[in-house]
């Protein structure tokens, strides 16, 4: 299989996969509501998702406000994206804003959730769901004697880098507030390298790691942390390079018999987010439709 | 004032000028109410910092406020504590302060940038309940107010209700008999004995306890100042803070023994320094049938279980939160510290809640306050 | 289940328990009069049906009250007051025994219906009954008896006296209590302190909590029906003067625990001649030092802090109403008081806090009100979101006010809590217990302090509302206050030396 999560291209080079109308931008977050299906505790809430313009990201932002969330729609570059995602959240019957920031960035990450607490006065939930710039294509990447320090450095800096300024912004809030929720986009990879993209799973690994840690501390102010580790996940930008076999070879392997969707991807996010997660902290919810199985 | 503002008064006046003939009971206007409510609520909380705070960590915003009873009510704490005001505050034109009997150092203040809405609300809402036309025929009478006016007090909303009573619906020879600072109780006997002698019906106003000193001079003198057939008794306040309980009916009963009047001739108006609308009891306008409390079609009376402040139904005692649009520059909703019960009529007003008395040893914070205020005081004397 | 047992005893009939709230000497009769209903809930097992439970309440007429209080006096004038005092505690420590049985019916009646009364949380009540029994074991009452006596024994004889002669001290005939009932249970203790010094007991208990005193004492009398006379558990209406004064005037010492004006109303009424002991309301506080802070410790902290507020939902006068919390420590106050928030959430899930009149409720949201459009820079207000179950007010500066309590409290940031509790000061009437979480080094500086303030305990965060055996209630000797000491000075001695005849004086 190829890549586990695909998020918003934080790349510099955005350009790299077209914009695809009417599929990979529209996802159906409104089934849920309109089976009267409402997670509880959303209402209100303030969500900060991280990369929310494209793919998975911005099904995430768009299940919160189906649910009635106000959600700060993080972007790069694409503006234009992320605005369309605002408006998209309001007709949903939500509230948002965009805010830029690139997240690998501390200050710029300091500054974003500022932003958010100035105009929303709250911020409840975090959803690190950025990427940075990765390749996901089985047939190019790189072998283990090919991967060294510098590419595991500069995926670690990115990945753990993103999460942790995260963490150091919004923690006072959060604290203030004695509540809040913090979830981090990993991978399955990290569980079952189908592909090993050794620079990649390596750094969501320390996402992992460090979410636990974190959950161990922050659980005494009411704040949760925990992770949802995705499949292979189409359509997104970013798993386009993952061609027709390595899908089929996943499908093969998957119990539910397809690849993930980002709103299946949203579910979980939403469940976490919810009342129903209440005391649910320091655990990563794979949504891979069964293809890894472990405690 | 922003020209916002002047929009939302401008709204404001336009929704009382509709609905004069209404009441708070009136179905006819809940869309329009509901609207401007939002409306005002959404302009508080993009103006008013401290209420925008205490909104947002209810999660209450203009965006998830879908109705008029979601709107947070700002406990009337927050005019003691805080400056609950759109517009800036050193512009007001009246500031109208409690009356501080509890804890004089600690007023609660509201501001009033113009008083074009207070004052539209004020007469609207006094020709609907105590001048109706079935029983003041004409609109106009003889006011003797007990109380000051907004000459001896200009801080007071009560004292600036009386002044625009009787410049509105008070005849030539209204008088205030509230002057430097005492009430003269021989010039309003005089007075009344004149419009006994003319036959000439009035109205006397005050604030209950008033009403109570003038009947302490009466006993005192073993007199009664019977007033003209056709008269009529306005009072507000109760007594509580006057260190007497005074019972409705104890007081009809005064007003029968002491003024002559009955009890279908006496109106109470409940009004607070923090609204800028009255509330009334519906004696006048109904031949003395219904008691019960209500306001004019601006005012919505909710109330709310004391513990969650989720709305009781009717019949359920709880704490009276009142919504009045004509209270524009402070909050639209306030959270009192009355006890209420909704009746099919309105309201009934149970009492003010005192400190409490706690279950056990722990110290009620009565006593302890008094304490500190008595150690504070041995200090400086 | 208890069956019937008589007269004194719990009467079954159809089903329904009737609990008579009194306990009377053998020989006093009162009649039943008015009655309260209570449903318990069934156990569940089995297919528990719920059990009506009726709390009956007794006539007291003055002629009855006249009658009860002679009898006590005679009662322990003829046996209490001629025990030994081991005996004495060996009697309590054995009602106490019975009691920390957890298969002891009383205690499991006592567990089922307070939380009923009361409304506080069953399993507050059943751990918190537990604590405070064991407070009562032997070995704890010599600590009472030795906390207050240099020689104990003086409760038993003329002992020599620390300064030559004789002495003796003797306990109340008669010893009402006007109980209150706040926290399940206390009765006991103020029961305990008066048998302790041998005193015949008339208890009225508080109406909140009419139970507690009641068993407690049939326990006692079930043990020593001997003894039984000079005990008696009787509610009354409070302030009813014509049942009071014929009691009262017979009473050696009287003890009210209440409200200010409460047991200034006793006080009125209590004659000249007789004793009177009160234990009005009180102001309690922590105090956190940064050394509580660290990393290892902080959030431990905070969980004993929160226990101390939330028990018996603050309603003890040793629950804190004010935190004082030190700036350098690993977690800085304001996050603390964030801390104490959300434990104060979870502790709600885990003990709910009882339901609270109106009054109490609204007390709160103005509470709340005052502070969340405060002025004041930092002040934040942490409330449980739907109700009025916790509230944390947390301000930077100093500051010392009572809160509506009901799981209410301020925090107060501060640089060096040594110097910060003085914001106390104007309450210093009112103080009384200090918890406290502070390096040992500093724990006798602040000490010294806090007992310049008028504060009468200091207790670890975490155990302020569990008063060790000892406890000197409000800064007295407790039992020494109930007794009358007589002396027998070295004149009287060397006098009587004199008068034996066989004496022969060696001077003129």
């Amino acid at each position: 299989m190829s890549n586990g999560t695909v998020h918003d291209k934080m790349a510099h080079e955005a350009t790299e996969m077209a914009h695809e109308p009417g599929m990979a931008h529209e996802p159906t977050v409104q089934s849920a509501t309109s089976q009267g299906f409402m997670a509880p505790g959303l209402r209100g809430k303030v969500v900060l998702v991280t990369g929310a313009s494209r793919g998975i990201g911005r099904a995430v932002a768009l299940a919160f406000a189906a649910h009635g969330a106000f959600v700060a729609v993080n972007y790069l570059s694409r503006a234009d994206l992320a605005a369309a995602v605002v408006d998209e959240a309001r007709r949903l019957g939500g509230d948002g804003m965009a805010v830029q920031a690139d997240v690998r960035q501390r200050h710029a990450v300091a500054r974003m959730v500022a932003e958010v607490v100035a105009a929303a006065g709250r911020i409840d939930v975090v959803v690190n769901n950025a990427l940075t710039n990765y390749r996901f294509d089985p047939k190019q990447r790189q072998l283990a004697w090919e991967t060294g320090w510098p590419q595991v450095e500069a995926q670690v800096a990115a990945s753990l880098g993103a999460v942790v300024h995260m963490a150091e912004a919004v923690l006072p809030y959060m604290q203030a507030q004695a509540s809040g929720r913090i979830i981090h986009i990993v991978s399955n990879l990290v569980d079952f390298p189908l592909v090993p993209y050794h620079d990649y799973t390596a750094a969501k690994a320390a996402v992992v790691g460090y979410s636990r840690s974190l959950a161990a501390e922050v659980g005494r102010f009411g704040i949760t942390v925990n992770c949802v580790a995705p499949g292979l996940t189409v359509p997104t930008d970013a798993s386009r390079p993952t061609k027709e076999d390595v899908r089929e070879q996943v499908i093969r392997l998957t119990p539910m018999g397809r690849l993930v969707t980002p709103d299946d991807v949203a579910g979980a996010v939403l469940f976490l987010a919810s009342d129903w997660a209440r005391m649910v902290t320091g655990q990563c919810l794979r949504v891979d439709g069964g293809l890894v199985m472990r405690d | 004032m922003r020209p916002e503002s002047q929009r939302v008064v401008d709204e404001v006046l336009a929704y009382m000028h509709r609905f004069a003939g209404e009441t708070s009971l009136s179905a006819v206007c809940d869309e329009a109410f509901d609207a401007l409510a939002r409306r005002i609520f959404a302009y508080q909380f993009e103006h008013n910092p401290l209420y925008r705070r205490y909104c947002q960590a209810r999660r209450r915003t203009p965006h998830t406020v879908r109705r008029w009873q979601d709107i947070p009510p700002v406990p009337i704490q927050a005019f003691k504590e805080g400056v609950m005001s759109v517009e800036p505050p050193e512009e007001a034109v009246a500031v109208f302060m409690t009356s501080g009997t509890t804890r004089p150092d600690r007023r609660g203040r509201n501001f009033h940038p113009s008083l074009a809405v207070w004052e539209a609300s004020m007469r609207t809402g006094f020709r609907r309940f105590v001048l109706p036309e079935s029983a003041v025929p004409g609109g106009r009478m003889t006011m003797f107010v007990l109380s000051p006016g907004d000459d001896e007090m200009p801080n007071s909303s009560l004292a600036h209700y009386f002044t625009v009573a009787v410049q509105t619906f008070g005849r030539a020879d209204s008088r205030f008999f509230f002057r430097a600072g005492r009430l003269d109780v021989d010039a309003f006997l005089d007075a009344v004995a004149a419009a006994h002698a003319a036959a000439q019906p009035v109205m006397v106003l005050g604030a209950t306890f008033a009403y109570a000193h003038v009947v302490d001079a009466l006993r005192a003198r073993g007199v009664r100042a019977v007033l003209p057939p056709g008269s009529l008794v306005f009072d507000t306040g109760g007594m509580k803070g006057h260190g007497r309980e005074l019972r409705r009916e104890a007081f009809h009963a005064w007003m029968a023994e002491w003024f002559g009047v009955t009890a279908d001739r006496c109106i109470n108006m409940y009004g607070m320094t923090e609204l800028s609308s009255q509330l009334y009891d519906q004696t006048l306008c109904t031949n003395g049938t219904v008691r019960d409390k209500t306001g004019p079609a601006w005012v919505r009376t909710l109330i709310l279980h004391p513990d969650t402040l989720v709305p009781l139904p009717e019949g359920e005692t709880g704490v009276i939160a009142h919504y009045d649009l004509a209270n524009w520059n402070a909050a639209v909703a306030i959270l009192t510290e009355d006890l209420g019960v909704r009746t099919p009529h309105g309201f009934e007003l149970i009492g003010r809640i005192a400190g409490s008395e706690a279950r056990g040893c722990s110290a009620a914070i009565d006593e302890v306050l008094q304490a500190a205020r008595e150690t504070a005081g041995d200090v400086r004397g | 289940m208890f069956v019937a047992e008589g007269r004194a005893g719990w009467l079954a009939a159809e089903g329904v328990i009737r609990l008579p709230l009194w306990v009377v000497p053998p020989g006093v009769d009162l009649t039943p009069g008015r009655t309260v209903a209570v449903s318990l809930p069934g156990s569940g097992a089995g297919g528990d049906a719920p059990v009506r439970v009726e709390l009956v309440y007794p006539e007291v007429t003055p002629a009855a009250m006249a009658g009860l209080a002679a009898a006590v006096r005679k009662a322990c004038a003829a046996s209490l007051a001629r025990l030994k005092t081991a005996e004495v505690v060996d009697w309590i420590d054995a009602a106490v025994a019975r009691w920390l049985d957890p298969d002891y019916l009383p205690r499991q009646w006592a567990e089922r219906l307070l939380p009923l009364l009361t409304g506080y949380d069953a399993e507050t009540v059943r751990l918190e009954l537990k604590r405070l029994l064991r407070t009562f074991r032997r070995k704890e009452l010599w600590r009472f008896l030795d906390a207050d006596f240099a020689n104990p024994d003086v409760l038993d004889a003329f002992r020599p006296g620390p300064a030559g002669g004789w002495v003796r001290a003797l306990g109340p005939r008669l010893l009402v209590h006007y109980l209150s009932g706040n926290v399940p249970g206390l009765s006991v203790w103020s029961l305990v302190m008066g048998l302790l010094v041998k005193a015949g007991t008339i208890a009225k208990p508080a109406s909140g909590e009419p139970l507690m005193a009641v068993l407690f004492a049939r326990t006692l009398a079930d043990i020593r029906p001997d003894l039984a006379g000079a005990l008696a558990v009787v509610p009354w209406r409070g302030g009813d003067e014509a049942v009071e004064a014929p009691l009262l005037a017979q009473a050696d010492a009287v003890v009210a625990y209440g409200s200010d004006q409460a047991v200034a109303a006793i006080a009125r009424r209590v004659p000249p001649h007789a004793r009177f002991l009160r234990y009005g309301h009180r102001i309690s506080f922590a105090v956190i030092g940064r050394e509580a802070l660290a990393p290892d410790r902080y959030a431990d902290t905070c969980h004993r802090l929160a226990d101390d507020i939330c028990v018996y939902d603050q309603q003890s006068c040793m629950s804190p109403q004010v935190v004082f919390v030190e700036r350098g420590g690993a977690v800085a106050p304001a996050a603390f008081a964030a801390l104490l928030a959300a434990e104060m959430e979870r502790y709600q899930v885990r003990r709910p806090r009882g339901p609270v009149a109106a009054e109490e409720a609204l007390a709160i949201q103005s509470f709340r009100g005052a502070f969340a459009f405060s002025g004041a820079e930092g002040t934040r207000v942490f409330a449980s979101t739907d109700d009025t179950a916790w509230t944390v007010v947390y301000h930077e500066e100093p500051g010392f006010a009572p809160t509506p309590l009901n799981r209410s409290v301020h925090v107060h940031a501060c640089d060096d809590v040594v110097t910060a509790v003085e914001a106390a000061a104007p309450y210093r009437p009112y103080l009384q217990s200090v918890g406290v979480a502070i390096h040992p080094a500093r724990l006798f500086p602040l000490a010294e302090r806090l007992a310049e303030l008028g504060v009468s305990r200091i207790a670890a965060v975490g155990e302020m509302t569990r008063a060790m055996a000892g406890w000197h209630h409000d800064g007295r000797p407790n039992l020494a206050d109930l007794v009358r000491f007589v002396d027998i000075e070295p004149s009287a001695e060397r006098w009587a030396e004199r008068l034996d005849a066989d004496v022969e004086w060696d001077g003129a």
